[in-house]
């Protein structure tokens, strides 16, 4: 039996607040599993489960079908409201859909009954829960986000092209058209072209900020839960964990919101051309 | 750099473990991309053709509808006018039978009534003849049966000489 658990008691449950860094199980390679990354894993075979299920769509939808199509048209109907056009919507729904559902899932995941009752022994020898939240580790959110952004700068090269893009970021062209005009306006280029490179600093920043925010507000929640069972294990935590469920949707809705306007600035750069 | 990867290690940062990830996040992604939102995108799109065609058609047969019925109605009116016109030539032809009939009748009547006539004028001219023939003799007869006298051929064709 688990340490932390012989000393709980009717009223208490005394469980080790769990670390920043998630527990490291072992290494494939280069690529170091971690109880979050386990998570990840078992989010991802829900989804191959869940894309034959949706892959196999009939005109005339099942139950399920009908479910997720009422999903996809709300997550459509979401973007839409935010970027404003239905066909540049189209275009991001894919990507920003699929990390919605992503996140959902594994917000979401943690607060199965069960899934905390699995434990493994890690690495350097702690008995730790098998499945950690996936976004209470800052691995994996980071990756979350970094891979959002590197498919951002995709997009957006294949929306605008390369050197129409990176123009935003290295404004060489806008310089020489500045000077070739009139001195002035050489001198205002030479602002924009400083503004193009903190410009490429704001989409590193946009990394930490949005991988930040989701840890944060979900690894304090787990934090919460485990002090607040360890203080009265009756009631009280029910109603954090029933908060808990809130939190999960609204940082999800938040993350997406904030990429989705990412994604329309990109798809917006494109107008001005 | 290191007192960037410092402060993230502060917050459990392994690039490791985020680079796992990160390569999981991509897998997931291109599986929800791929096989969950695609293919829903390409039911949806398939469903709406369906239905817009179906609309469509739907309205297609509704003007055809519209025109066969236009068109049903046209035909009643041409056929009862036609009907109409072949009853009012039935009823012409037919007046103009009874007329023609009328008047055989009546030319048919006319000629047995003139015959009929005619053989009444000749039947009292034969009655008259007969009885002019006869009358003499018979008067002879007569007068033979008064006088209780048998008359001669002589005084007989005398009698009947003066009596023509």
């Amino acid at each position: 039996m688990h340490e932390s658990q012989e000393n709980s008691s009717f009223f208490h449950v005394r469980e080790e607040v769990p670390s920043i860094a998630s527990p490291v199980l072992g290494n494939i390679g280069p690529l170091t599993i971690a109880t979050s990354t386990v998570t990840t894993l078992l989010i991802t075979f829900l989804f191959v489960y869940v894309a034959i299920k949706a892959s196999r769509s009939k005109l005339i939808p099942s139950r399920l079908q009908a479910a997720f199509e009422l999903f996809y048209e709300y997550v459509a109907e979401f973007i839409e409201s935010i970027v404003g056009d239905k066909e540049k919507a189209a275009t991001i729904v894919p990507y920003v859909g699929a990390l919605m559902t992503y996140l959902l899932v594994a917000n979401l995941l943690p607060m199965m009954p069960g899934i905390s009752g699995f434990y493994i022994t890690a690495a350097n020898g702690l008995h730790v829960p098998l499945f950690r939240g996936a976004t209470t580790d800052f691995n994996t959110t980071f990756g979350l986000a970094l891979a959002v952004i590197v498919i951002m700068q995709i997009v957006g090269i294949r929306e605008q092209g390369f050197f129409g893009y990176t123009s935003h970021f290295i404004q060489i062209k806008q310089v020489w058209k500045g000077f070739k005009t009139s001195l002035s306006e050489g001198a205002v280029s030479i602002i924009g072209f400083f503004v193009g490179l903190i410009e490429i600093i704001s989409e590193l920043a946009k990394i930490l900020s949005l991988s930040l925010r989701l840890f944060g507000n979900m690894f304090a929640h787990e934090v919460l839960t485990v002090i607040l069972l360890g203080t009265f294990s009756i009631a009280v935590p029910a109603i954090w964990m029933g908060m808990g469920v809130l939190v999960g949707v609204v940082q999800s809705i938040v993350f997406v919101a904030l990429v989705t306007v990412y994604y329309s600035l990109v798809l917006k750069k494109e107008e001005e051309h | 750099m290191d007192k960037i990867l410092s402060i993230l290690g502060s917050v459990g940062f392994n690039w490791h473990v985020a680079l796992a990830n990160f390569i999981n996040f991509l897998i997931i992604l291109f599986i929800l991309n791929r096989f969950f939102f695609g293919s829903l995108k390409k039911t949806l799109d398939e469903r709406k053709s369906v239905v817009e065609r179906g609309l469509t058609q739907a309205s297609e047969a509704e003007k055809a509808l519209m025109n066969a019925e236009e068109k049903k109605h046209e035909i009643l009116r041409e056929a009862k006018k036609e009907g109409h016109v072949i009853i009012s030539e039935a009823q012409d032809q037919a007046t103009r039978l009874a007329e023609t009939i009328k008047a055989q009748a009546e030319t048919e009547a006319e000629a047995k009534m003139k015959l009929l006539v005619e053989k009444e004028t000749h039947l009292k001219e034969k009655v008259e003849k007969d009885v002019a023939e006869a009358l003499p003799s018979l008067v002879a007869t007569l007068y033979a049966a008064t006088l209780q006298k048998n008359l001669t051929e002589e005084e007989n064709n005398r009698l009947i000489a003066s009596m023509k």
